[in-house]
């Protein structure tokens, strides 16, 4: 319960969509945000996110009482409209999958009847969500604004213009004609999953030679001013087979890749010419920002903007001089774009200026509370590192030093979809096997892909040509390590970079210190905890079953350390081997565009 | 201007006009009457699968890849197929089973063993595939797959679980229909219709595989636990229209009064108004009358628990399994028309009883029978399938007669199990005494888990890390029944009645355990900051917990009575600051008072609208003692709107979402309390 008054309190809704999350403003600053797959363990999760709603203000000391707004992401009556049009000929669209999904009013309603809120709602169009995402929280006085996605309402990529407090659009690109539709439609072509699979092909570029660009850039139209159209004749966005005609398959000449089976050349070569052709409409579309606009500064946000390959080329070729990523780019995002114009709208002031330079908004679980959980298992051989924390890092150093994968847990978790040390499995970087082993044993993913490195901020010169913090793993690019790095570093040497202070990490950036010391490495590999196709841990037990059933060597839950030689057998025996319960609310096989 | 242009003006238009809920509403319609209303073709498994097991030559293997199903079927890792073997398979769900007995006894083994005794019969292998939870759709399905082992016959308990309906559009039109014409109870007469139609087709379904099969089908007909099951507190009255929720929540309040003061026939009467009012849609008035009926007109007390039971059945609530007296009745007539074998548990088991309404010798909760009832049901099924079989006819009397009693150690912790099972169901102290007394009696070393149950439930520790855990999950029975990795059955809850009951029982036994428990339960539970409204502080009942049930999940607490209670451990008594979130839903009045008590007493009456409010109140240390504590909010006697709430619970329906039948009574976003003592370091 809160008892100063110094700004409204606004919570940001994204929903209805995959991802749901929230974002909560107090008087400006923004003091937390959550997904809401990861309190329903359901795989993006797209239900109004009411647990995450719960937590967030608790987390924060507030109530529903203390709410002023409630701001949503989107808006309901140019998204039916956009429905409407889809569905046409027939009025309206009655397939299956869109039977009860016309329904304009169910935000107002789910936030009324589920979340309880009977106040002020705000209805923020999506883009201008994604605009506000990124540029209220770039700290920028002024700035260009691109928004690129796979579809929103009717925009699927705007251009704004944010100055001192007010931010507008001045341009779009409307449905079908959509880069991230594009992308997700060769995604699926290449038999992975539609809004899951895209950095997958990102990662699988480096693999080929582009020689389909040409053909790819067929299917797409970018004009001399900086927009761009598709040829709708290779689309059918409709279609829940997948996204891409016949014809398509035809001028592409590479046949649809059943998932899971053999990645051959021709896939790596396709994927490379899809991200070539996505880079260079990128750097098209960031040009025409800067015309529009003629700022310093460029902020850029929409699920387009997470392909941080492309984004590098738009830093290091585009025409600005400051870039700014949100790095919860994709809709989840638009929880804190959506609260931020709120507040804007209530107060004529933009919200806090200052760069967001942390993504840990989520909940912790207090010290204390872990040291509670794991006394219920009796004496055991787990190692009690309270208020040592100079141990608990020795400890977990040397074990990182060893060979060791860790899962790392400790403090508030992070939002967006990278974890950045506190829901984190960790790795010496160095080993030849290591990318291997994590694969096979956490991930059960496609092995072509390296892992991130989480680099100290002040050596990341040393070891990568990045000369500006790169705090939230968006950015890719050139390992220049004298060391050998090949878990983290991709076939074309390049490596997505997460930057590490004392400041902002607290532990985390101490113990890549102590893994430094025994090692002259500072990098750690850090990928997120959670086994595939589940959500990112949240609770120790969470975190616990990850474990058992992953072969991670050792959890590091808070204070303590459990090495798996020192795991009860009970419990290998009960979880060894199982799976969470795949709970997943959205197709993987088209974008959902209901 | 194009025909695009055009039609993208149409379409804007459309959707401005269609923004509201009625345009939502109007689009879901015009959806409805656009779809076919083709049956979803039903996907075949793998021809070689039945139930978790794979088909191999002459045995079924388990499949390693469908483990997180294993729990709910027999526990074999491997079930011999020989040839030269008659074949008997069991279909059917939990009951068959044998809940709380499984794996040490099921029906499965106890049918094996009645058919050993006939004479002829003892090559006859009887296969389990009954499934806990199992609807009717599993249960076609894996009679379906059934066939692939050649069965002779095949034996069916099933029923319980049939009024889980996976509703059509259509029938959700119907069903929203009944409900703006007639309210809840013309809504839920329509519900029965819809699932003794879905009986009799699954029935049909049956007898079409059993006769391709060539199989004769013995089907038992499930019977309920009339005279000892009590439901939840928490299912009230659904939604009433107008103003009469409020009069029927006085006659409640009056109803109970005369029963408490002996005054049968005017609680009789009472409940009977009622019923009047509420359209036979709550059980609580049916009870009231099975209650005031008893000592004087037994039959049409028994009648009137077959009511509540049947009552509560509906799309709108989350009840315990059970099957409708339609249904049974269903069962007997489709028996007739296609010559199934009938085993009939509701004779047989008052046949059995002096005639009596089924109780707890039969049931160990609402539908699991007890080993007796267990044992009687196989020895009836035995004796139907020896002719059959062309056995020497035998009687069910007989093959009972020959049953063993089943080890004393099996007994104890089955009651044990149903202790627990039964508190998580809201059953009365009376009745988790007599399991507990009954676990105790049956053998002494059942103490140990209920200390392991005390430690275990008490900590904030999941079930599976607990040490305590793992050493009652020795016990076969118990790690199948309380399953780690079944988050419902081993999530934390505020059993605190069932635990007092277990340390009171084992204190009576020469176990020390009070202090144990109450060192244990404040070193978990006493904080700095204890939030009330989590599981372990205000759920007794699976139903009870934040989320679960039918209907919109709200990111509040709906109360589903007029009084809430919050458990609050501390350690020393000391000033407690209690911080509350709350409102009153929307009804005839805008503001009236809550009360706020503690351990009986009252503390505060507040008054309270229908915005969101802070409240702080101070719990003063003389109202506290060291351990658990009650705080009760009495929420105020006031109609709903009951109209709105029906047009709207209609319109979620014709949305294709159930809607939860029951009113609110106060909403709670928020319950913290605090020491004052820790606040101030
Ligand atoms: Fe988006």
């Amino acid at each position: 319960m809160r008892n100063n008054t110094e700004g409204p309190v606004v919570v940001g809704v994204s929903a209805h969509f995959h991802d749901s999350a929230v974002a909560v403003l107090v008087g400006g600053e923004l003091v937390g945000a959550a997904h809401e797959e990861r309190f329903t363990r359901v795989k993006q999760d797209p239900d109004i996110p009411r647990e995450a709603l719960r937590h967030t203000l608790r987390e924060a000391g507030l109530t529903l009482a203390d709410v002023d707004c409630v701001a949503y992401y989107e808006d309901p009556v140019k998204k039916l409209d956009r429905q409407l049009w889809m569905g046409l000929p027939q009025v309206p669209d009655s397939r299956p999958d869109a039977l009860f999904r016309l329904d304009a009013d169910r935000p107002f309603r789910d936030i009324r009847e589920a979340l309880g809120f009977d106040g002020r709602v705000e209805i923020v169009d999506h883009h201008l969500s994604h605009a506000a995402s990124a540029y209220y929280f770039s700290g920028f006085a002024d700035s260009a604004v691109l928004t690129v996605d796979a579809v929103g309402e009717w925009a699927t990529t705007t251009w704004g213009r944010g100055d001192g407090d007010h931010l507008e659009l001045i341009g779009e690109t409307r449905f079908p004609h959509s880069l991230g539709l594009l992308y997700s439609t060769i995604t699926g072509h290449l038999g992975f999953e539609v809004n899951e699979g895209e950095y997958k092909v990102m990662g699988l570029a480096p693999y080929g030679e582009p020689r389909f660009a040409d053909r790819v850039r067929k299917l797409i139209d970018v004009t001399a001013d900086g927009t761009f159209e598709l040829d709708l004749a290779y689309f059918d966005f409709r279609n829940p087979q997948g996204m891409g005609t016949e014809k398509l398959t035809e001028l592409l000449g590479v046949p649809p890749r059943v998932p899971e089976s053999e990645i051959e050349q021709i896939h790596c070569d396709l994927a490379r010419s899809l991200q070539l052709v996505t880079e260079e409409t990128l750097l098209a579309l960031a040009a025409r920002a800067k015309r529009l606009v003629p700022s310093d500064n460029l902020c850029m946000a929409g699920g387009v903007a997470l392909n941080v390959v492309a984004t590098r080329r738009v830093v290091e070729e585009g025409p600005f001089k400051n870039v700014f990523v949100q790095p919860a780019a994709g809709d989840a995002g638009g929880s804190l774009g959506a609260a931020a114009v709120a507040h804007q709208r209530i107060t004529g002031r933009r919200i806090t200026a200052r760069r967001m330079r942390s993504a840990l908004l989520g909940p912790a679980t207090p010290a204390d509370e872990v040291a509670r959980t794991l006394k219920g298992a009796g004496a055991r051989d787990f190692l009690d590192f309270r208020d040592r924390e100079g141990d608990l890092l020795a400890a977990v150093a040397d074990r990182l030093a060893a060979g060791k994968v860790i899962g790392w847990y400790h403090g508030r978790m992070e939002f967006g979809p990278r974890a950045l040390g506190s829901r984190s499995i960790l790795a010496d970087p160095r080993g030849a096997d290591m990318r291997d082993r994590i694969n096979a044993s956490v991930k059960m993913r496609e092995a072509f892909r390296p892992f991130a490195p989480a680099v100290l901020a002040e050596k990341a010169g040393e070891h990568f040509r990045l000369d500006h913090p790169s705090p939230f793993m968006l950015e890719t690019c050139e390992v220049t390590s004298p060391l050998d790095l090949p878990a983290i570093t991709h076939v074309d040497r390049s490596a997505r970079v997460q930057t590490v202070t004392e400041e902002d990490n607290g532990r985390f950036y101490r113990l890549i210190r102590a893994f430094e010391e025994r090692t002259d490495c500072p990098i750690v590999l850090n990928t997120s905890f959670n086994l595939r196709g589940e959500p990112i841990v949240r609770t120790p037990e969470d975190a616990l079953l990850c474990f058992l059933r992953s072969s991670i060597d050792c959890l590091v839950l808070e204070d303590f350390v459990i090495d798996r030689a020192a795991l009860p057998t009970a419990w290998r025996i009960w979880f060894e081997g199982t799976r969470p319960p795949r709970t997943s609310a959205v197709s993987d096989s088209v974008y959902t565009l209901l | 201007m194009n025909t695009d242009d055009l039609n993208r003006t149409y379409t804007r238009r459309l959707s401005e006009l269609l923004s509201s809920a009625d345009g939502a509403a109007t689009l879901a319609l015009l959806q409805k009457l656009q779809r076919a209303h083709a049956p979803e073709p039903d996907a075949d498994a793998g021809t070689d699968t039945v139930g978790v097991w794979r088909r191999t030559g002459t045995e079924l293997v388990r499949d390693a890849g469908r483990r997180e199903e294993w729990r709910y079927w027999a526990d074999l890792e491997r079930v011999p197929l020989p040839v030269d073997r008659r074949r008997v398979v069991l279909l059917g769900e939990s009951a068959a089973r044998g809940y709380f007995f499984d794996p040490a006894h099921n029906l499965a083994t106890l049918l094996g063993e009645a058919l050993g005794r006939i004479s002829g019969l003892s090559d006859v292998q009887v296969v389990d595939l009954a499934r806990t939870n199992a609807t009717h759709v599993d249960l076609e399905a894996t009679a379906h797959q059934a066939v692939a082992l050649a069965p002779d016959a095949l034996v069916v308990l099933a029923g319980n679980n049939w009024h889980n309906l996976d509703l059509t559009p259509a029938q959700m039109q119907l069903l929203a229909e009944e409900l703006r014409s007639g309210g809840f109870g013309a809504a839920r007469t329509l519900f029965h219709r819809l699932v003794v139609e879905q009986a009799g087709r699954t029935l049909d379904a049956l007898a079409a595989t059993a006769h391709a099969a060539g199989a004769p089908i013995t089907l038992v007909v499930p019977e309920f636990n009339l005279a000892d099951w009590q439901d939840e507190r928490s299912l009230v009255c659904p939604v009433l229209p107008g103003e009469d929720s409020r009069v029927w929540l006085e006659l409640r309040a009056q109803a109970q009064l005369h029963l408490a003061r002996g005054e049968h026939e005017q609680g009789a009467a009472v409940a009977e108004r009622m019923r009047r009012l509420d359209g036979g849609s709550s059980h609580v008035s049916a009870r009231l009358l099975a209650d005031a009926l008893a000592g004087h007109r037994p039959a049409e007390a028994e009648q009137a628990l077959v009511t509540a039971k049947d009552t509560v059945v509906s799309p709108f609530t989350l009840h315990s399994p059970r099957v409708l007296a339609a249904v049974q009745d269903e069962m007997r007539r489709k028996a007739d028309e296609h010559g199934f074998l009938l085993v009939d548990l509701p004779k047989l088991l008052r046949a059995a009883d002096g005639d009596r309404a089924p109780g707890r010798r039969f049931f160990m909760d609402y539908c699991h029978l007890t080993f007796e009832g267990l044992a009687l049901t196989a020895a009836a099924a035995a004796a139907r399938l020896a002719d059959q079989l062309g056995a020497p006819a035998t009687t069910t009397e007989e093959l009972l007669s020959a049953q063993t009693r089943p080890a004393s150690a099996t007994l104890a912790v089955a009651h044990f199990l149903a202790a627990v099972h039964n508190s998580h169901y809201g059953q009365p102290a009376h009745i988790l005494r007599h399991h507990l007394d009954e676990a105790l009696a049956q053998d002494p070393a059942v103490a140990v888990h209920l200390e392991n149950y005390l430690d275990y439930q008490t900590r904030v520790t999941p079930h599976w890390m607990c040490a305590s855990y793992e050493k009652s999950a020795q016990v076969p029975e118990l790690a199948r029944y309380l399953v780690v990795s079944d988050t419902r059955l081993t999530g934390k809850l505020a059993d605190h009645d069932l635990r007092e009951e277990m340390v009171r029982a084992l204190e009576s036994t020469g176990v020390p355990t009070a202090k144990r428990y109450e060192d244990l339960l404040v070193a978990e539970h006493a904080r700095a900051e204890s939030d009330l409204l989590v599981d372990v502080a205000q759920a007794a009942t699976f139903r009870e917990r934040r989320g679960s049930g039918v209907g919109t999940r709200t990111a509040f607490l709906r109360a589903a009575d007029l009084t809430s209670e919050f458990h609050l451990v501390v350690d020393e008594p000391t000033d407690t600051e209690l911080r509350l979130t709350w409102r009153l839903p929307a009804g005839e009045t805008d503001a009236d008072t809550v009360h706020v008590a503690v351990n009986g007493t009252a503390l505060a009456a507040q008054r309270l609208g229908t915005a969101w409010q802070n409240t702080e109140l101070t719990l003063p240390a003389a109202l506290l003692r060291r351990g658990r504590n009650v705080i009760t909010i009495g929420w105020p006697l006031r109609a709903v709107d009951g109209d709105r709430l029906v047009e709207d619970a209609a319109a979620a329906l014709e949305r294709g979402t159930t809607p939860s039948g029951f009113p609110a009574y106060g909403h709670l976003f928020a319950c913290t309390a605090r020491p004052l003592a820790a606040t101030r370091d």
